[in-house]
């Protein structure tokens, strides 16, 4: 037996010691955004004294049965990204203070469904609640009692002897101190969270130690351990996991506690509300799992040790106490009995503070705001109002908890009593799920569900809890309601075999997830409910993109004041300040359009609520009803602002397009001006040299009388022939003018080509004669008809011979004429051996005024249009010209393609 | 978008495979065996249970070593 002084002592301090912890937080300046490992120990309040002292006491009956509670929430941080991280990021964004909020702003805002969630929350927890308390207070009495009493069959005591008031007492004043002093609840109770965090330390130190007592104090390790464990049929008998049913029991568990980890409310709160920073969310994924994984490793030990050490009939739920009080090592009882403590307030407090929100936020608040004579809105300061129905919450539900540990909580066992309050809170798993991936999810099918889920789990399991603890007679549950089979709690229909709490979470689950999916699907959601479900169920909304869905407006000095009457003058006026500010807003201005009154609406969501926060807004603002056509009409703007965007898109890449061509253009006609600047340029010279050169001569003839007449006709011929260049040259500028103006008259038809290059070759012949060069004809038998100006392919013929013959060697120079045909086309090739032309100019020669070889003899030859008059016409013939010049000094092939007529193509392969 | 949908995926597949492996009738096949004195349907839970914790720390923190070296990228 120890010392109740020195066991209420060392109670006392160590809550003295959480006092400080949280206080010293609390008041410390707020840096960054906390740390990651005290938010994952925060989540570690899933571990309650249920844990603590309840999974050794399931131990000893069902084996491994109590893993299932730890390994759900293993799973449900697989599903961390896609359902909590989905919930946090839609929490922030929208001021969540709750489940109840949570749940009813996915359903457009439905306070039907905050006040259903806040009920069934309060009803489930209540009994949450008596299960601390109850650990409390029978952990301290085993403490002090006799050494030989192991079971907590104790009579009750007195009420105010009862150490379980005095702690619940307690436990209500630290929450109301840490959990209610400002009003804000998105700003998040860091003191709070931090002694949380130190409880779950103190949880996972004194039960390892304990289990290290129990394995190598007691028995010789764990091999040692199990080797007992195995001589002994009853104890072989928690190693087995057979049968259906036994599966199945396992599955619903597993189920159960997956979804217990996400919807009860203290677990809410703490990943959700009390989460400062999105990435803590992250590590806390494996981190809380170790944590489970770490504070499970000695449960199973402890259980063996206890059935194997101690005497037959003690409560196994207390094994924890007493293993190491049997065992003599009453220091590291206490120190279990400190750790079972921690266990028991951090849920308390964080249960608690989270019942309180929801109570005044969703339930209290929302009937006051109704009720006109109270003119809550109209008050000066609700701060204080607020404030004090949240303390006063705490108190009603830890009293709640006390009075229902009184009354019924003697006679259950631990883990019975935590699994029916996780059944209570799964009903919420499927609104939560389906509202975050289900649009057409509404709020008759999320009230339906929910509703029956409810009802069925309050038949089902808290009835029965009921009458197992005397309060209705056995016979309800033997017999079932009025004596029908049919309606056994524990059968229902007669589905047996199950354990009761799998038996209710099938047919909770069934109406649950049946109700809300067929509702959902035959009728129909009303604008604002559409707007909340995008809202949640939307990747835009996770990005938060912010949907104009509200229309209205408000006169700003009133909403101003009002949200100022809820979270404090200064606050609001800072606040409204900053989003004026960001908004470059005018802030004297008389009315605030629809984005500053959801900014208030928010503002005031994150002190009351968002059901509430409608309802208050609404006093002020005149809202225009978002009717299904406005929602039509704001999906419209938005599709027909994204076809604008993309029309803009569209009509900027092509003026892009345009510039860059008009760009080009712009070249081109830079290229082409100064073309036409050199063309003058050059004509004038070409024009005047042969001018010049008429000029003098005559001038001499003028001048001098007295020529004999020998030099007067050698002159004259001179004249004569510069007259001709002239005459000649000028026909080809006009003819390359006309050519490239379009104005030539093209005398088409049907052309020889063979017979053209015949003619062109006897009318040159004399030429070719004249300096010594042979000319080659080389042409096949048939026609080779093209369509084309007989002359001016003449032209380009002649063009191409006389350059032949000039750039032959005389004497020595040999050019072959050959026609043929190639393809669909006749070609004709002019080829000579004369010095041939470099590769770089062979691109220029057929260019204006481009004489290659000028430079060399410094006499030109030709006018220089000749080949730029022979490729034009040729082009305009469909053909082209080119020409092939390999080493210089063997000479050049000028080839010329023109398309056969096709009536030729047609009749010959 | 698609990488971190490529990560939600492998923390579901790991999800499914908790599943699978945690629930029967897998899960019964270690029922009342016993592994040179030590049970294996704890052996076997324990590990299966280990081995998804360690799955999901190195999806999530090979993502914040990323997220890291992106942000380090960024603000150099």
């Amino acid at each position: 037996m120890m010392d109740t002084g020195l066991v209420l002592f060392t109670s006392i301090a160590y809550l003295a010691l959480l006092f400080a912890i949280a206080y010293v937080v609390d008041r410390t300046k707020e840096r960054g955004h906390g740390s990651t490992l005290v938010y994952v120990l925060s989540i570690a309040v899933y571990c309650t004294s249920w844990t603590f002292y309840g999974s050794v006491g399931r131990a000893t009956t069902s084996g491994l049965g109590f893993l299932p509670i730890y390994l759900g929430p293993t799973l449900a941080c697989c599903l961390g990204w896609l359902v909590l991280r989905r919930i946090l990021i839609v929490a922030k964004a929208n001021r969540i203070t709750s489940i109840a909020d949570f749940i009813a702003s996915r359903y457009g805002k439905n306070p039907v469904i905050a006040v259903l969630v806040t009920v069934i929350a309060v009803i489930g927890s209540v009994p949450y609640i008596a299960l601390q308390l109850k650990a409390v207070s029978t952990s301290f009495s085993i403490l002090v009692a006799a050494p030989n009493q192991l079971d907590s069959f104790l009579p009750l005591p007195p009420v105010l002897l009862d150490t379980a008031l005095w702690s619940a007492l307690l436990l209500a004043v630290f929450t109301i101190l840490f959990g209610t002093r400002h009003l804000d609840a998105s700003e998040h109770h860091r003191g709070m969270v931090a002694a949380i965090a130190f409880e779950s330390v103190v949880k996972l130190a004194t039960l390892t130690a304990v289990g290290l007592f129990a394995v190598f104090g007691l028995f010789g390790g764990f091999g040692d351990l199990f080797e007992r464990a195995l001589e002994t049929p009853a104890l072989e008998q928690l190693f087995h996991l057979d049968g259906i049913e036994h599966g199945a029991n396992w599955a619903g568990m597993i189920f159960l506690a997956l979804a217990a980890a996400i919807c009860l409310p203290r677990q809410f709160q703490v990943w959700v509300i009390e989460n400062r920073d999105l990435r803590h969310l992250d590590r806390a994924l494996w981190g809380f799992p170790v944590y489970l994984f770490a504070i499970n490793l000695f449960v199973l030990p402890i259980a063996l040790a206890g059935l194997l050490t101690l005497p037959r009939g003690s409560d196994p739920d207390l094994f924890v106490l007493t293993v190491p009080l049997a065992g003599g090592a009453s220091g590291l009882a206490l120190a279990a009995f400190i750790g079972g403590l921690s266990a028991a307030t951090g849920m308390v407090i964080v249960e608690t503070v989270a019942l309180s929100t929801m109570v005044s936020n969703d339930l209290i608040m929302p009937v006051l705001l109704r009720l006109k004579a109270m003119r809550i809105a109209q008050r000066a300061d609700v701060t204080s109002l607020l404030l004090s129905i949240r303390r006063i919450a705490i108190i009603v539900i830890v009293m709640l908890g006390y009075l229902y540990m009184r009354q019924v909580g003697n006679a259950y066992a631990l883990v019975a009593i935590g699994l029916v309050s996780f059944a209570a809170v799964a009903q919420f798993f499927p609104a939560i799920l389906l509202g975050l991936f289900w649009p057409r999810a509404n709020a008759r099918g999320a009230i339906v569900g929910i509703t029956g889920g409810f009802v069925v789990w309050l038949y089902t399991l808290l009835l029965p809890s009921f009458a197992q603890s005397g309060w209705l007679a056995q016979s309800f549950i033997t017999e079932g309601l009025f004596g029908l089979w049919l309606l056994k709690p524990y059968a229902l229909l007669g589905l047996d075999g199950l354990d009761p709490v799998t038996h209710s979470l099938f047919w909770s689950m069934l109406i649950n997830i049946g109700g809300i999916v067929g509702i959902s699907l035959s009728t129909r959601q009303s604008g604002l409910e559409r707007a909340q479900a995008a809202l949640f169920t939307e990747s835009g909304a996770l990005q938060g993109g912010a949907v104009r869905l509200w229309q209205g407006k408000a006169p700003l000095k009133e909403l101003r004041a009002l949200v100022g009457r809820f979270i404090g003058i200064e606050r609001a006026e800072a606040a409204f300040a900053d989003h004026l500010r960001r908004r470059r807003l005018d802030p004297a201005g008389p009315t605030a359009d629809a984005e500053l009154v959801r900014h208030a609406e928010r503002l005031l969501a994150g002190a009351i609520g968002s059901a509430s926060a409608r309802v208050i807004i609404a006093t002020v603002a005149e809202e225009q009803p978002l009717g299904l056509d406005d929602v039509m009409r704001i999906l419209e703007e938005t599709s027909q602002a994204i076809e604008y965007s993309r029309r803009l898109e569209e009509k900027s890449r092509e003026l892009e397009a345009a510039t860059n061509e008009l760009r080009v253009a712009n070249e081109r006609l830079k290229e082409l001006d100064r073309l036409k600047d050199d063309f003058v340029s050059t004509v004038s010279h070409e024009l005047r040299t042969p001018l010049t050169s008429i000029r003098s001569f005559s001038e001499i003839l003028h001048d001098h009388p007295e020529l004999d007449d020998g030099q007067r006709r050698q002159f004259l011929a001179i004249v004569i022939k510069e007259s001709e260049r002239l005459t000649r040259l000028i026909n080809e500028l006009l003819d390359l003018a006309k050519i490239e103006a379009g104005g030539l008259d093209w005398q088409m038809a049907r052309v020889d080509a063979a017979e053209l290059v015949r003619e062109a070759a006897q009318s040159i012949g004399q030429l070719f004669r004249d300096k010594g060069v042979v000319l080659e004809l080389d042409l096949p038998d048939n026609p080779l008809p093209v369509e084309g100006d007989r002359d001016r392919l003449m032209q380009v013929l002649m063009n191409l011979l006389s350059n032949a013959v000039k750039f032959s060697p005389a004497g020595r120079g040999r050019v072959l004429l050959a026609a043929d045909r190639v393809g669909t086309q006749v070609e004709i090739v002019v080829s000579d051996n004369g010095p041939g032309i470099a590769a770089r100019d062979q691109h220029v020669i057929f260019e204006r005024f481009r004489q290659v070889g000028d430079t060399l003899t410094g006499k030109p030859q030709g006018t220089g249009l000749g080949l730029a008059i022979s490729r034009m016409i040729v082009e305009h013939h469909r053909g082209r010209i080119r020409v092939v010049s390999g080493t210089p000094g063997e000479g050049a092939t000028f080839r010329v393609t023109l398309p056969l007529r096709p009536e030729v193509i047609a009749a010959v392969p | 978008m698609s990488e971190e949908n490529r990560r939600e995926d492998k923390l579901l597949g790991l999800f499914i495979l908790g599943c699978v492996l945690l629930l029967p009738p897998l899960v019964g096949l270690a029922s009342g065996r016993w592994l040179q004195g030590w049970p294996a349907l704890v052996v076997y839970i324990l590990l299966v249970w280990a081995g998804i914790i360690a799955g999901i720390a190195y999806v999530v923190e090979r993502r914040l070593a990323r997220s890291r070296t992106d942000d380090g990228e960024a603000d150099g």
